[in-house]
């Protein structure tokens, strides 16, 4: 998810979609742990994006509400689903033998945050994946700025925490 | 541990994947289309888009008729899936009688719709000869979600799931493992060879085996087994199924391997194809100190691939002691992955070897156990390896690990 920039502007909600879809998925991932699901939250909350399109882009900027609603979405527990299907961990792309390194990097992250109950994984993935401020923030999850604080800091502590990431700051995996 | 703030941002930018594909307005659209409930406040857009989608439609048909392809200029070319433009795969197997295709579109948007057309192939009880099995495909499967036949417009992955109807009563008839399908689109390509994790069919004598199938559908997720499912005659063998133990090494001095046996503890027939993906455990002797990988296992071979298809590393870190898995061993009889029923109390065994032997080793590894996964991540077993199993490289960190696949019996290969 890209950062705020309250002065990007899009064409049209094509044009939207196309430059915001990949940075949402990428959030989403990281709030549900897979793509299935990452992809139902962000299919929603393009959905609702679409619907109110021609309000929102008078008011406010698309990013903004679309981010809003993923995480309450998220939050909610209330996405559509594709017929109650659950995700499978198969995708259908192959696996590409040099990949590996990377996916035990992404398997560890992913455990270590689905370790966070899902306020505070939000919050760590607002505030250190699509780089918004505190105050962003609070406003994306309708929250004051000090319930993001303090959010925050029991994410980072419990991360600290955490045998799987241990490793990877150890080894110096991570600077 | 001291994780700042800079670094769980790096971790974070650096971990989280790019995503399979994008996703565009049209997939939007399409997924209102499907599943929102109309905004009452805003019900133009949405009447306005489905216009658009049946003018579409109606254009596709008018040009399909005329010809296959649209020519330039003719519009928004929207036409019927090629078989040739999809990257096909089994998505799920599960523990469950059916198989969960995906099949993934690389390219433009294209039109899909009702049921997969296929015929089977597999082995009949008692037979080595994959041939083609006499089936009556049904649409629908009890235990997977059916969406019923509708068009769709495909911009990345669709899948469909096909598994086994069972008659009521098999006893004293026809038993077979379907080791592929050869999938088609009529009019639009194929057929295409799809492997399958060998899935148990049943019949009555004189019948032929009854193959369900559901709909294509948009996304590449799983259904949801039904709740009251229960225990299926015939299906791929899990690791709960399954008591597992290894010999002692044997084999040449420089080329020792051990034999990994299972054994089916459950009171049903259930199936194994294929390799197993295995992860070694144990101790690095020389260099001392050196780290091995993996943590995790490494990804097996393709259910049906020949053993020159495919080899598995297992170390993301090149300074690492690491192995490579291959297929085969040079004294075990491989015959790759080929279905196999196991009924209650038979076993099935593979080989796991290694190079041993070289005065000039510069690392040196003792295996103590191995956690190995059966074909299709149907669970993980560890077992330890009785004795002394060692894996040496003479040139380089990387150490040479072969594997063979599931035989019948435990001691299949020797």
């Amino acid at each position: 998810m890209s950062a705020p920039n309250a002065f990007e502007e899009f064409e049209d909600f094509d044009d939207f979609v196309r430059a915001q879809s990949r940075g949402l998925l990428r959030a989403a991932w990281l709030l549900s742990g897979d793509w299935a699901a990452a992809e139902d939250l962000v299919q929603t909350a393009l959905a609702a994006t679409w619907r109110h399109w021609a309000a929102i882009t008078r008011t406010d900027a698309p990013q903004v509400y679309t981010r809003r609603i993923l995480l309450t979405t998220f939050l909610s527990g209330k996405r559509r689903r594709w017929s109650g299907e659950v995700a499978t961990e198969h995708p259908p792309e192959r696996a590409d033998p040099d990949e590996f390194g990377a996916i035990d990097l992404r398997s560890t992250l992913i455990t270590a945050m689905q370790s966070l109950p899902p306020r505070q994984r939000a919050v760590v993935t607002m505030r250190y994946f699509a780089d918004l401020t505190e105050k962003e923030t609070a406003e994306a999850l309708g929250c004051s700025v000090g319930t993001v604080k303090s959010q925050s800091s029991k994410a980072l502590a419990r991360l600290r925490h955490s045998d799987v990431l241990s490793g990877l700051v150890a080894d110096g995996g991570v600077r | 541990m001291n994780l700042t703030e800079d670094q769980l941002s790096t971790l974070l930018h650096e971990a989280a994947p790019e995503p399979p594909h994008a996703l565009s307005a049209a997939d939007v659209r399409t997924y209102l289309d499907r599943h929102a409930e109309p905004d009452r406040r805003n019900w133009l857009p949405i009447a306005v888009a489905a216009a658009v989608v049946a003018l579409l439609v109606g254009a596709v048909t008018l040009v399909g008729a005329i010809s296959h392809r649209s020519s330039p200029g003719s519009g928004p070319e929207i036409i019927g899936c090629e078989m040739g433009e999809f990257a096909i795969s089994v998505l799920d197997s599960d523990s469950s009688p059916y198989a969960v295709i995906g099949m993934n579109s690389g390219g433009a948007p294209c039109r899909l719709d009702g049921y997969p057309t296929f015929a089977v192939e597999g082995s009949e009880a008692g037979g080595q000869t994959v041939a083609t099995l006499p089936t009556k495909v049904t649409h629908g499967l009890s235990r997977y979600h059916d969406p019923g036949p509708h068009s769709m417009i495909v911009n990345g992955c669709v899948s469909f799931a096909v598994g086994a109807v069972t008659s009521a009563s098999t006893v004293g008839g026809r038993q077979a493992v379907a080791t592929d399908i050869q999938l088609r689109i009529p009019g639009h390509g194929g057929p295409v060879q799809v492997d399958l994790p060998g899935l148990a069919l049943n019949a009555r004598q004189g019948q032929p085996f009854g193959v369900g199938v559901t709909a294509y559908e948009k996304g590449c997720l799983r259904s949801p087994p039904t709740a009251n499912a229960g225990p299926v005659a015939g299906n791929a063998c899990s690791a709960d199924k399954l008591a597992a133990s290894a010999t002692a090494p044997s084999g040449s001095a420089t080329r020792p391997f051990s034999v990994i046996q299972v054994h089916n503890t459950s009171h049903t027939s259930c199936s194994i194809t294929g390799y197993p993906s295995i992860a070694l455990r144990g101790k690095v002797v020389y260099p001392p100190g050196t780290p091995i990988y993996p943590s995790g296992l490494p990804t097996g071979p393709p259910p049906g691939s020949l053993p020159s298809e495919w080899s598995a590393v297992s170390t993301p870190k090149t300074t690492d002691l690491h192995y490579t898995v291959s297929a085969g061993i040079p004294e075990w009889a491989d015959h790759g992955a080929r279905p196999i029923v196991l009924a209650p109390g038979q076993s099935a065994s593979f080989a796991l070897g290694t190079a041993d032997g070289s005065a000039r080793y510069r690392s040196r590894y003792l295996v103590q156990s191995v956690q190995f996964s059966l074909p299709g991540n149907l669970g993980r077993t560890t077992v330890s390896i009785p004795g002394r199993l060692f894996a040496e490289s003479s040139t380089q960190a990387q150490l040479p690990v072969g594997v063979t696949a599931f035989a019948a019996g435990a001691d299949a290969g020797r």
